[in-house]
């Protein structure tokens, strides 16, 4: 049943949501491209008077890129669902929820709706004007802009988390996942990490790189560099402490953020080995109800929490790490 | 790495968290450089008192295994796995010794001819 749900939103987000909104972005200029001027108003003031424009064909294409951009986003979304789908027990790297994908999803849906919807306002605002600085747009036409496809993506997202709870080991109990055996009379702490291998020699490339773009006056690409390392730096390695007192995950060279969850909201954690395209933080716990932090491929622990949601974290030695929590969740309902 | 102590058992508190840590060290799943998790943090975790945490600490540190930084905790040692080995084949000795009735300073006296 969730996998006949699966391929039905996947076709449907994936395919059919695409292919709509590419055939609205190219059909509708292509169908009013004489009652177009050769150049448009693509820019406009506050009071809805344009002060920018481009050549139609170069506007119009810029719109129609980005939703050919969030279109490929969204093949992808649906070619990794279509192959969760049809064997949810081996499909890595989407073994773990589907809402893990959820991040994808997201960002096709709100590209190709941003697209689409640029390329339509564009396209009415110069209809049927003699030269662009005639062509007038509502003073509040940036809000559909923005609502739009923030809506979309809500709503393809929404449907995504209404329909689609989990894929594995949904409902199974916690006498089925790993156990340590702690007796009443024992404690423990389990202290693990992962370390990828490439991210912290690449980012300190990039500072390096940023550096030098910095002092030849390239300064807005050198801080857009130096960003990325700091996000590489930030996933280069990740240390993992579980607990009584519940998981503490630590990332990077320098400890920080931390990412704390107390063994109350925890219903059980399993290990798992990922395989490809296991590289950096995706999903968030509060927008999309799964975070996944891979630094590398192989073990992961996976946690799934008591309010539905999943968190998985690649660390070494994931099967002991998986025990000590199950039989410290079990320790703490029993006490409960 | 697991640290797994027992409160049942005869070996006190902080002779179990030094030597299991002594034992994590001296495998590699502690690398020098590394820092062990701070005295409060681990004696929440495992239910203990920070003085425990404190004691095995220092154990470490007198067997060369860790450097105790104000602000930074404990810190493994470049050395530290070495000595970590060589205080773990130490205890077996101890333990050989015991089993077989050799004293304190039969033991010593054993060791230093042998030196």
């Amino acid at each position: 049943m969730v996998a006949r749900r699966t391929r039905l939103l996947a076709y449907l987000l994936g395919g059919v949501a695409p292919l709509c909104l590419a055939g609205l972005a190219l059909g509708v200029p292509v169908m009013y491209w004489s009652n177009l001027p050769s150049r448009i108003a693509d820019h406009w003031n506050l009071s809805g008077r344009p002060n920018g424009s481009q050549p139609k064909i170069v506007a119009l294409g810029i719109a129609l890129a980005l939703v050919v951009v969030g279109a490929s986003a969204l093949i992808t979304w649906m070619t990794l669902m279509l192959k969760l789908s049809r064997n949810p027990s081996t499909a890595e790297p989407v073994r773990s929820p589907v809402r893990s994908m959820a991040g994808l999803l997201a960002t096709g849906l709100m590209l190709s709706g941003a697209g689409t919807a640029i390329s339509l306002s564009m396209t009415l605002s110069n209809l049927d004007v003699n030269s662009w600085q005639t062509a007038h747009q509502d003073p509040l036409g940036f809000i559909p802009l923005i609502a739009g496809p923030l809506a979309l993506a809500a709503v393809g997202v929404g449907l995504v988390r209404r329909n689609i709870t989990s894929v594995s080991s949904s409902g199974a109990a916690l006498s089925d996942f790993p156990r340590l055996g702690l007796t009443d009379s024992e404690e423990a702490l389990w202290l693990s990490g992962a370390r990828c291998t490439w991210a912290a020699p690449s980012s300190l490339v990039g500072l390096v790189g940023a550096g030098v773009l910095w002092l030849l006056g390239g300064h807005v690409l050198a801080v857009s560099i130096v960003a990325v390392s700091l996000g590489f730096l930030e996933l280069s390695s990740v240390r993992v402490a579980a607990s009584a007192v519940g998981v503490m995950v630590r990332y990077g060279p320098f400890a920080w953020p931390v990412t704390r969850i107390p063994l109350k909201r925890i219903a059980r954690a399993e290990p798992l080995d990922l395989a490809p395209l296991s590289w950096g933080y995706r999903g968030s716990l509060s927008m999309f109800g799964t975070a996944a932090v891979m630094v590398r491929r192989g073990p992961t622990l996976r946690l799934h929490l008591k309010d539905n949601k999943t968190f998985l974290v690649t660390v070494d030695d994931a099967v002991t790490g998986a025990a000590l929590i199950n039989d410290q969740v079990q320790r703490q309902s029993r006490i409960s | 790495m697991l640290l797994r102590i027992d409160t049942t058992l005869a070996e006190p508190l902080y002779g179990q968290i030094a030597s299991q840590l002594t034992h994590a060290i001296a495998r590699g799943e502690i690398e020098p450089g590394s820092r062990l998790p701070s005295a409060k943090e681990l004696a929440s975790a495992v239910n203990v008192n920070l003085h425990t945490v404190l004691h095995a600490y220092a154990v470490l540190r007198d067997a060369g295994l860790v450097e105790l930084r104000p602000r930074r905790g404990a810190v493994v040692l470049p050395s530290g796995p070495m000595a970590a080995r060589l205080m773990e084949q130490v205890r077996q000795l101890v333990e050989a010794a015991r089993g077989q009735g050799f004293s304190q300073p039969e033991l010593i006296d054993l060791v230093r001819n042998e030196w």
